[in-house]
């Protein structure tokens, strides 16, 4: 009977293990292997309308900065070209090399880039994927390039970052890591009948979990129709009677193994 | 041991982490405490451990997806980029590029595309005199002639405006020179090809005017740096593109990475000589000193080129002890 419910949890465990998602796993150095979520075209868009305004500044601000300095002589006119070069073809190489893959705009919305090993990116991929922008982004065919490039690679990436060896990751701040508490008042009867350590694997440990968290956006009728395939075994082994829902069991049982109740 | 008392014991050193990370916003290792940056490394290395056993503790998914995000975020802070420095960059300009240029076809393909439209289309528009009309539109040739029917001196002059203005047109074309190599190098060819037409027809039909005089003054002393940086773009560019056609063995892709980091410090150098030209351009070309001076600066800078492509990278030393081999 347990070996029905491990077994039970083993599949959905092997279907879950490779999540056709938008992350992408890495190891670090310390031989950890971690997920990072990617940065998809919309994040990368809002973040480079942020960086376009930002040069949009700079060009202005230096425009009217050696107009101002005009008055002192011409000179100034040639630094407003010197600086238009520099701002239009390096702003976002020099920002994300100095950085560590950040410009104002990524910093905004919490990206970064990366090399697609994991590690930061050198000086030399960050010029690289930032130059080739000039063609990704190129007017005539109005970015086509680079959002037909991000929707075909699996990383969303564009040509720069192909040609660089970068992807932009998503970086969150993670808000905490509590444990749930499930309420259900019909648990607390439940518990006493229950086994001081079930014979729970770690399959159906996060089962368990993974339940507890969505059971709120499901209607009554639905947590019982969900919970009693992994309940009906529990009921048969500790008889429990009738009266007990699937979720009073599958709460009771994840508080006994996470809450140790 | 239960979940929750693991958790309670671990998570104090996690949300110590996070405050550090928090703390360290100003995005620089330098200027921390060192204590700190120890301190954070320990804290980091421990929540990698607990990332690890994750499973064989059961903790929670939202668990462990809070130590995925903490665990990248602290890798994020504690791993940098290595910045710029001058130095290597120095070294890939002087030392890499004349060696890699040298052995590379791309530099004599993109030199006889460059000089070829060049030459052929100033030969066509000495030979005929509407040559330059048909091709760039008479009015461009009516400005170009207009320009140098005044005397240099004359002329209102703002050296150092034009100086910036010569690197943001000429620099940018070169760098589009280069980055459309990513169109198989076809843009990179057309680049090449409909400057050096242009070049080439403004060239032959000034030679047919009375004004080719003030015209070779002015266009003699940057000429050197300013055409070969062109090549040097286009080579690079051409790079990019071989390395998307024969990608010796490796995915298309890593070819490409190859390339690319192959190319880029060619660009670098190419930038540089077209900075050296705007100046030169700017200060020297439009400026009134007889036309020897000018010549004289314009073999020195041919010379320096040579030079630069001919013993650039070289070690002279190790050359000479296999000779005595």
């Amino acid at each position: 009977m347990t070996e029905s419910v491990s077994r039970m949890a083993t599949a959905t465990l092997a279907s879950s293990q490779s999540p056709l998602d938008t992350s992408v796993r890495l190891v670090t150095p310390e031989r950890i292997t971690f997920l990072y979520p990617l940065a998809g075209p919309f994040h990368r868009a809002c973040s480079y309308l942020i960086d376009f305004a930002v040069i949009a500044a700079f060009l202005i601000a230096g425009s009217i900065a050696s107009v101002a300095f005009s008055v002192m002589g011409e000179w100034s006119l040639g630094l407003m070209f010197v600086i238009w070069f520099i701002v239009y073809f390096f702003y976002g190489g020099f920002c994300e090399a100095l950085f560590n893959g950040r410009t104002v705009g990524k910093l905004a919305l919490g990206l970064r880039v990366v090399s697609t090993e994991g590690v930061p990116i050198t000086g030399a991929q960050a010029v690289l994927r930032n130059l080739l922008w000039a063609f990704d982004g190129v007017w005539p065919f109005a970015y086509l390039p680079a959002i037909v490039c991000m929707v075909l690679t699996k990383r969303f990436q564009r040509l720069g970052d192909l040609a660089a060896g970068t992807m932009v990751i998503v970086e969150r701040r993670p808000i905490g890591a509590k444990v749930v508490r499930p309420d259900n008042k019909l648990a607390d009867r439940v518990l006493p009948l229950l086994p001081a350590s079930p014979p729970a694997g770690p399959e159906l440990s996060r089962a368990l979990s993974d339940y507890v968290k969505c059971r709120k956006r499901f209607a009554a009728g639905r947590t019982e129709e969900l919970g009693e395939h992994l309940a009906r075994p529990f009921r048969k082994r500790y008889d429990l009677p009738r009266e007990f829902t699937a979720d009073a069991i599958l709460c009771a049982l994840y508080r006994r193994i996470y809450l140790g109740d | 041991m239960r979940v929750v008392d693991r958790l309670a014991q671990r998570e104090a050193a996690w949300r110590e982490l996070d405050q550090h990370l928090t703390a360290f916003r100003s995005e620089r290792v330098a200027g921390t405490a060192s204590e700190r940056v120890v301190r954070m490394a320990e804290l980091y290395r421990s929540a990698c451990a607990d990332l690890m056993l994750a499973e064989s503790y059961d903790l929670p998914r939202e668990t462990v997806a809070y130590l995925h995000d903490l665990v990248a975020r602290a890798h994020n802070r504690l791993y940098r980029s290595r910045g710029f420095r001058f130095r290597t960059w120095a070294a890939e300009v002087f030392h890499a590029v004349p060696r890699r240029l040298r052995s590379d076809p791309t530099l004599l393909i993109a030199a006889l595309v460059f000089w070829g439209c060049f030459l052929v289309s100033g030969a066509m528009a000495m030979s005929r005199p509407d040559f330059g009309k048909d091709l760039l539109g008479a009015e461009m040739i009516d400005q170009m002639e207009e320009m140098y029917s005044s005397p240099l001196e004359s002329r209102d002059r703002n050296d150092a405006m034009m100086a910036g203005f010569y690197v943001f047109h000429n620099a940018g074309i070169g760098i589009q020179c280069f980055v459309w190599g990513l169109s198989f190098g076809l843009g990179t060819l057309y680049l090449l090809a409909s400057n050096g037409l242009q070049l080439g027809t403004v060239f032959g039909h000034m030679y047919t005017t009375p004004h080719w005089g003030r015209f070779s003054s002015f266009v003699t002393a940057h000429s050197a740096f300013e055409l070969t940086a062109i090549v040097f773009a286009g080579a690079a560019g051409l790079r990019l593109g071989w390395g998307l056609i024969d990608h010796q063995g490796q995915t298309r892709l890593a070819s490409l990475q190859r390339e690319a980091k192959n190319a880029l410090p060619t660009i670098g150098a190419s930038v540089c000589l077209f900075v050296l030209a705007a100046f030169l351009e700017g200060f020297v070309s439009a400026s009134n000193l007889p036309y020897g001076v000018k010549a004289g600066i314009a073999i020195t800078s041919a010379l320096l080129l040579v030079a630069y492509l001919a013993l650039g990278g070289r070690t002279f030393g190790r050359a000479n002890a296999t000779r005595e081999d």
